[in-house]
């Protein structure tokens, strides 16, 4: 599926990827789009940080990080990282796969093992390669603001992003009937 | 490093909670270790045959784990 992607589109998929498996979740979810997204916008910035965006992520009551647990083993997450002999950030090294048997299956398979995407995250993927060939990062932001009820909607509403004005600016807007 | 002193008597003692978190986080980063090792190894031209060898299971069954991570240029 990546093939029918830009490199950046590609890169950030894959970024979305990492963060969510660094912050010790199981899956792909969109909201990990959105941040991915928010380190280098798309288009004319919406002026959201990462920071901001994390801070909105953050679930109220979790518990310790992946790498505090680790230390509380004696092992040093970070140098295990550096040993490790592939780069994992590397887009061309990770691939997005659709379940043969199971096409709602779709899975970011790479070096870092299988991190499955939400069925949210999946639309997100399937709006962007349906509004480009090749899908672009705006095609992506696209995608998320497909949905109104994701999680990365209602965090961008928020942080006080104008939704309809910036769904204009990427030419997204229904037209009024 | 004041919060992992903390966790880290959680998880030594007191707390079994954190204890098990911890062993959870260790597997998620063992599996992410072996599939990183597998596509290297499959990179340097190594044999299935011998990263089962090395990982202590059948042929086959490293092939079934690993073989959809292998990048062939494909989607």
């Amino acid at each position: 599926m990546f093939t029918r992607f830009t490199p950046q589109a590609r890169r950030t998929v894959v970024r979305a990827g990492l963060l969510s498996r660094d912050s010790g979740r199981a899956a792909l979810d969109e909201d990990m789009i959105l941040l991915a997204l928010s380190e280098d916008w798309p288009g004319r910035s919406t002026g959201v940080t990462p920071e901001a965006v994390r801070a909105e992520l953050a679930e109220p009551g979790a518990g310790p990080g992946e790498r505090e647990l680790l230390a509380t083993l004696g092992i040093d997450l970070d140098e295990i990282r550096r040993r490790i002999p592939v780069r994992r950030d590397d887009p061309a090294v990770w691939r997005l796969r659709r379940s043969r048997l199971r096409p709602l299956n779709v899975t970011l398979v790479g070096p870092a093992g299988d991190i499955p995407l939400t069925p949210r995250a999946r639309k997100v993927i399937e709006v962007a390669m349906s509004l480009g060939a090749p899908a672009t990062r705006e095609d992506l932001l696209k995608g998320m603001l497909a949905d109104g009820s994701n999680r990365s909607v209602a965090i961008l509403h928020r942080l006080g992003v104008d939704l309809p004005r910036l769904a204009g600016e990427l030419g997204f807007l229904r037209r009024p009937a | 490093m004041e919060a992992v002193d903390e966790l880290a008597r959680a998880a030594g003692g007191g707390d079994p909670v954190a204890g098990l978190a911890a062993v959870t986080a260790l597997r998620r980063l063992l599996e992410e270790l072996e599939a990183a090792h597998v596509v290297n190894a499959r990179a340097q031209g190594v044999s299935w045959e011998t990263i089962a060898g090395a990982l202590g299971v059948k042929r086959q069954s490293a092939h079934r784990k690993h073989a959809h991570r292998i990048f062939d240029g494909g989607s």
